[in-house]
């Protein structure tokens, strides 16, 4: 499945850059990423529990950067498996950072998800439906956090 | 299935107080038919089951009041709404879409609360429920409250009632006599399948000419949800069809469907459109 | 003792009686059935018995690097975790299937599909297996995955197996063996004459290409069997299988045993459909039960149905040459099944149903070219049809087409190309038996064909559609079957023929009591059990009736040659002059014993059987290599034709299929209400794969596995009217005429329901299913204004 959208933050588009190229600060946008440690190789581990409504799953996952390319791209590729079930998560996630204004970026995320096991073959409709919510507060949370950064570093 | 604790509980306070507001996995069942599923797929391991099959009383009761209000217990079977003589009588549409929800064997266990309650966007009765401005009764430890059934659905699986709330019963109020009001779906695979858009529309008209409208959409979008734009294009115009082709085109716009294996976003679009205007003019042809 | 027979059959010494031939009687197992009686192995308990839980691939193609199965052997309950090294352990070489050895008992070193077997987690409460198996956990290193069968065909990286490994049982696959580099099991070649010449003949060529999707068997009882070790060196496998004596060898083989170590046995069947063939779970649950030393059961859900065992996804290339009278010259077919990650019987249906794929027509000139392909998907085999309805789906909605172009009636254009009695087919056997030409007529007229016909109005416009489709059936294999009288003249059927539903135990039981002069009801068949009912090849592409058919026939007759030299003693008559009715023999003087009394004759008491064994193998000519022509391809031929009458809803895209009619050969019908509902059956499962039925993958993951979401026809997607019309002819070499049906039903739905829809709205559909979306996109497209997807 596919879904993609986009958000406008407050922020030089180098600051947003700096941001999301930490996998430590970028995965604090991803809702129920915790845990999160570097296992070397720039490939870091997380626990993700993801809450559908009254469904609650877990998954332990690998994160790591697939493409960084100052100062447009940033990719992630989030692969994992769900707690207590046979299942698989291969996630792609895309960051397109475009220049929208003097200290203002567009940022367009695309997200590609493949779900094998129980979550694919009985869950999918679900998942395809959370994935777009699931996205956009992913993009309210990454620009609510670049931007209170900034203030922070504002005198 | 990993095992988990069943309770059955003998009076909705009970019922209530066995309700955990921080934990989700904890959860009440009245007919189980999709809940099980969920639970033999794996999707849904529960901690505790609050079974509501020894509950009693006004919960499974079709009545109407005084005002001429329909009430429906919670747990009323689908299968009794689908033959109730009151049901048919002051909410005809409501009879005519438990025909074709699901199936007989399915009916006959699952309930009303359950149907509502689960938050399944493909249900057939939510948007019939928002289009005759039905109204939820809550019940829980702080008390109880009315929630519109328009506000009712807020997410895939979600619904306005909290964690330690139950559903005690839906209340469709007294139609007025210039008002009627219809439900169309559109299954796309099988007959029997859920439905990949789901329209209802209540319409009341003087003189050929429509008064007011409300229509809602399921299926096709992550809740059902009331088609704003297209009532208002239907507002004040003729029953004739001509003006049933602008508001369907205004639901096409306001629409976000969901794609699946029923169909694509655009097609769902397309499918939304002709379901309105099809669905106002059961509406206004009943 | 035994009466081996190659085909025909032997003459009748006396002029049958037809007292229960053509009795629509009702079946044997109804009572049982509907009051829960009847056995399913689904019900079976034993004690001790485990319940085994399969731990799955979550990858399309990956190398196993770590199976960590502790924190599952840690639950409390579990028996043991079994994985494919463990196998290994015991198997050296834990590889089977009919065609090819590819499939492992469990993964080992590759997972090839999402779904394939990994481990299995074992308990005696099938909760805590279940919850065991979650706990399972496999790290694989992700390889490149191939998922479309014209892709996988031409791959020069990816590769689903390192090398071929033809099963040797067959000689036509015995050069493949340890060929490397190719997703291609098996390429089938037919040439006839000159398809080059055909096309330079030809006043147009028409091309188009087809496609079918991965379809499901869905049997309402899932595949299931029981595995129970009777000390080290013995077991007996209960099993919900449509082949038990192949089952038999198949793990006899692997275990390098004999067979008459392995004893497996059947009961009802909820449904097979080509599902429950050949090795399913049956290799799993014995490996299983020798390696923990108690008996293992293992019942898959209807999800897991879908990750063991499909139908063929096809695409079919298609040229024909034609002249402008409407004169077929030449066809050229090339057709690409998508067969998964293991053959099963893939590389059969390729063989088998390819040399047909130019259809039932009298072509000069025929180039066919048929592949097997591997790829990253669940395993497909045979389904109903055998790979014919994917290429009727092909060369009808081309005849269709082609007709259309040149303006000629699509029945008169059929009938002026129809294969008749008397020609040779593509492969150069001389067509017997075969009822082409009155099949058409009696579509003709039960379509009302060429009268006036109601297009609808508004946004509902109708139209109608015809198609015909034909198979061969397969070819060689064998039959035996014990008739067996006891005492007190009881009569009972030894018949290695699976009853999955469609009825052979009653048809055996009044082949059976025809020929002994008996009740049919009061016939018992026994049920498949490789320790008491003799060999039988398999319960699949409507062979029984005929195969198993004769077989019972035979022994029938033999039982009776030994009833009648006791017989002749006790009525003092010749023996060849003895008459059987109503549990009786009657010599011409009018004296009359019953069956009973003539056994206690000889026995002196109620004591002894009187035994028959029949055993039928019919003739056959493989095809030869390169050309695949042969001058005896198949024991007999089945034609079924489809006429369709549809709405098509302008605005949605919805077809509702309103009448249904299906018109077929099947010889000389034993019980015609069975072989009736049998054809319905068959053109209301395939209306399925027609209407709705297609498994959506993603990614190798199929994404519908479910009943809620994969969707079968239910009670009010069924025509308004559904018929079927039997075609009454006479298979010389049959049991009483008869010939198979339980698949014709299904050859020709597809293509007269696209035929109608294309007549309806003047749209083709090229790619089943026709659901309401692909309608509506093609009516779109129609339109110049196609539906456009905007992010």
């Amino acid at each position: 499945m596919h879904v993609e959208g986009n958000i406008l933050i407050h922020a030089p588009q180098s600051d947003v850059f700096d941001f999301a190229e930490n996998v430590e600060l970028l995965t604090q946008c991803i809702e129920g990423c915790r845990n999160v440690h570097e296992l070397g190789d720039g490939k870091y581990a997380a626990l993700l529990e993801a809450q559908i409504a009254f469904l609650r799953m877990a998954f332990k996952v690998t994160v790591e950067l697939s493409r960084v390319e100052r100062p447009n791209t940033i990719e992630a590729h989030i692969a994992g498996t769900p707690v207590n079930l046979v299942g698989k998560i291969d996630a792609r996630a895309g960051l397109t950072l475009e220049p929208a204004g003097p200290a203002e970026t567009r940022v367009t995320y695309a997200l590609d998800v493949s779900l094998a096991g129980k979550l694919g073959g009985m869950g999918e409709s679900v998942f395809r439906a959370k994935a777009k919510e699931y996205g956009d507060r992913f993009a309210v949370h990454l620009r609510d956090a670049v931007e209170s950064k900034l203030l922070e570093k504002a005198p | 299935m990993i095992p988990f604790d069943l309770q059955e509980p003998a009076s909705l306070a009970e019922a209530i107080a066995l309700l955990d507001p921080d934990d989700p996995s904890v959860r009440p069942v009245a007919g189980g038919t999709a809940l099980m599923l969920m639970m033999k797929a794996g999707l849904f391991q529960p901690t505790r089951l609050i079974s509501l099959r020894r509950l009693e009383g006004d919960l499974r009761r079709v009545h109407v009041d005084e005002h001429g209000d329909l009430h429906l217990g919670a747990l009323v079977p689908l299968s009794k709404l689908e033959l109730s003589p009151l049901v048919a009588e002051h909410a005809p549409a409501v009879s005519e879409t438990c025909r074709t929800l699901s199936n007989v064997r399915v009916r006959n266990v699952a309930t009303l609360g359950g149907h509502v309650a689960h938050g399944d966007p493909h249900m057939d009765l939510p948007p019939l429920l928002i289009a005759l401005g039905a109204r939820a009764r809550a019940v829980g430890p702080r008390g109880e409250r009315w929630i519109d059934a328009a506000d009712l659905f807020v997410g895939y699986y979600q619904t306005a009632l909290e964690r330690d709330e139950l559903l005690a019963e839906i209340v469709i109020p007294a139609p007025s006599p210039d008002s009627s009001a219809a439900y169309v779906k559109f299954t796309a695979l099988s007959a029997d399948d859920w439905p990949a858009v789901g329209v209802a529309a209540a319409v009341r008209r003087r003189e050929g000419v429509i008064l007011d409208a409300v229509l809602a959409v399921s299926a096709a979008t992550e809740k059902p949800i009331r088609l704003a734009a297209a009532e208002a294009a239907i507002r004040g115009k003729s029953t004739s069809s001509g003006s049933f082709d602008e508001a369907a085109e205004a639901a096409a716009h306001e629409v976000e469907p969901l794609a699946d294996i029923r169909g694509s976003t655009a097609y769902k679009r397309e499918m939304v459109r002709v379901h309105v205007r099809r669905a106002l003019i059961k509406a206004s042809h009943s | 003792m035994s009466t081996h027979v190659d085909a025909p059959a032997p003459v009748e010494r006396k002029a049958p009686t037809t007292t229960q031939i053509g009795r629509s009687i009702p079946r044997l197992e109804s009572r049982a059935k509907v009051t829960g009686e009847a056995e399913y192995i689904h019900n079976l308990r034993l004690p001790g018995m485990l319940y085994g839980k399969i731990f799955r691939s979550t990858v399309p193609h990956g190398r196993i690097v770590r199976i960590d199965t502790r924190a599952a052997k840690e639950l409390p309950g579990v028996f043991a975790v079994i994985t494919g090294e463990d196998v290994r352990a015991l198997i050296p070489d834990p590889y089977y299937g009919p065609a090819f050895h590819d499939q492992p008992v469990l993964a080992i070193d590759k997972v090839r599909y999402v779904g394939e077997p990994v481990a299995v987690a074992l308990s005696e409460d099938p909760h805590i297996a279940e919850h065991a198996a979650n706990l399972i956990e496999a790290e694989y290193e992700d390889l490149p995955a191939v998922f479309d069968e014209v892709e996988a065909a031409a791959a020069t990286q990816v590769f689903v197996h390192d090398a071929l490994r033809p099963a040797g049982m067959f000689p036509d696959l015995k050069h493949l063996h340890g060929r490397t580099k190719t997703n291609v099991a098996l390429d089938f070649t037919l040439r006839r004459n000159d398809v080059e010449q055909g096309f330079a003949q030809a006043d147009y060529v028409f091309e188009h290409v087809f496609r079918t999707p991965t379809v499901a068997h869905t049997a309402l009882e899932p595949i299931v069997s029981v595995a129970e070790p009777r000390g080290p060196q013995a077991l007996t496998i209960h099993t919900s299988s449509q082949s038990p004596s192949f089952v038999r060898s198949e793990v006899a083989r692997l275990l390098g045993w004999p067979e008459n170590r392995v004893r497996v046995r059947t009961a009802f069947l909820g449904g097979g459909f080509g599902a429950k063939l050949y090795i399913k779970l049956e290799a799993m649950v014995a490996v299983l039960a020798l390696m923990v030393k108690r008996p293992v059961k293992i019942s898959l859900t209807m999800e897991e149905q879908f990750y063991t065992i499909t139908k063929h996804a096809t695409t079919v290339h298609l040229k024909t040459g034609v002249t402008k009278a409407g004169k077929i010259t030449a066809r050229q077919c090339e057709a690409w099944w998508n067969g998964g990650a293991y053959a099963d019987i893939g590389p059969r249906v390729t063989q088998k149903s390819g040399f047909t794929a130019a259809g039932p027509y009298d072509i000069e000139n025929v180039a066919l070219n048929s592949y097997a392909v591997y790829t990253n998907l669940p395993p497909a085999g045979a389904l109903r049809g055998f790979g014919i309805p994917q290429l009727v789906w092909a060369y009808e909605s081309h005849t269709d087409l082609i007709a259309r172009e040149l303006e000629i009636d699509p029945l008169e254009f059929r009938r002026a190309n129809i294969l008749r009695d008397g020609r040779p087919q593509a492969t150069g056997t001389i067509m017997h038996d075969i009822a082409t030409v009155e099949v058409l007529d009696a579509l003709s007229s039960a379509m009302r064909w060429g009268e006036s016909f109601d297009r609808g109005k508004g946004s509902i416009r109708r139209g109608h559609g015809i198609a015909i489709g034909f198979k061969a059936c397969i070819a060689p294999t064998t039959s035996g079957a014990i008739v067996n009288l006891y005492g007190d003249g009881s009569c009972a059927v030894y018949c290695g023929t699976v009853d999955m539903g469609q009825g052979s135990d009653t048809v055996m039981a009044q082949i059976a009591a025809e020929v002994l002069g008996l009740d049919p009801q009061s016939v018992s068949v026994i049920h498949p059990d490789t320790d008491v009912t003799p060999y039988d090849m398999a319960t699949l592409g409507s062979r029984s009736t005929f195969h198993m058919g004769n077989a019972v026939r035979l022994a029938a007759l033999e039982a009776r040659e030994k009833l009648f030299a006791i017989a002749g003693k006790a009525l003092e008559a010749d023996p060849s002059l003895l008459t059987v009715a109503d549990n009786g023999v009657s010599a011409p003087s009018g004296r009359r014993l019953s069956i009973a009394d003539v056994i206690k004759s000889t026995f002196l008491m109620q004591a002894g059987n009187i035994i028959g064994t029949g055993s039928f193998r019919p003739t056959y000519t493989s095809p030869s290599q390169g050309d695949g022509q042969s001058d005896d391809i198949t024991p007999f031929w089945m034609v079924g034709a489809v006429g369709a009458e549809v709405e098509v809803d302008t605005e949605t895209g919805r077809v509702r299929v309103t009448r249904l009619v299906n018109v077929a050969d099947v010889g000389t019908p034993i019980n015609p209400g069975i072989v009736t509902r049998q054809l319905n059956g068959g053109a209301l499962m395939q209306l399925g794969f027609t209407m709705s039925e297609a498994v959506r993958f993603d990614n190798g993951q199929a994404v519908n596995a479910s009943l809620a979401d994969y969707k079968i026809p239910g009670i009010l997607d069924i025509p308004d009217q559904t018929l079927a019309k039997i075609v009454a002819g006479c298979q010389s070499t049959g049991p009483f005429g008869a010939k198979g049906v339980g698949e014709t039903g299904t050859f020709a739905v597809s293509p007269a329901i696209a035929n109608a829809v294309h007549d309806a709205v003047g749209v083709r559909i090229f790619d089943l299913p026709l659901t309401p979306e692909t309608v509506y996109r093609a009516l779109r497209a129609a339109q110049h204004n196609p539906l456009e997807d905007q992010q």
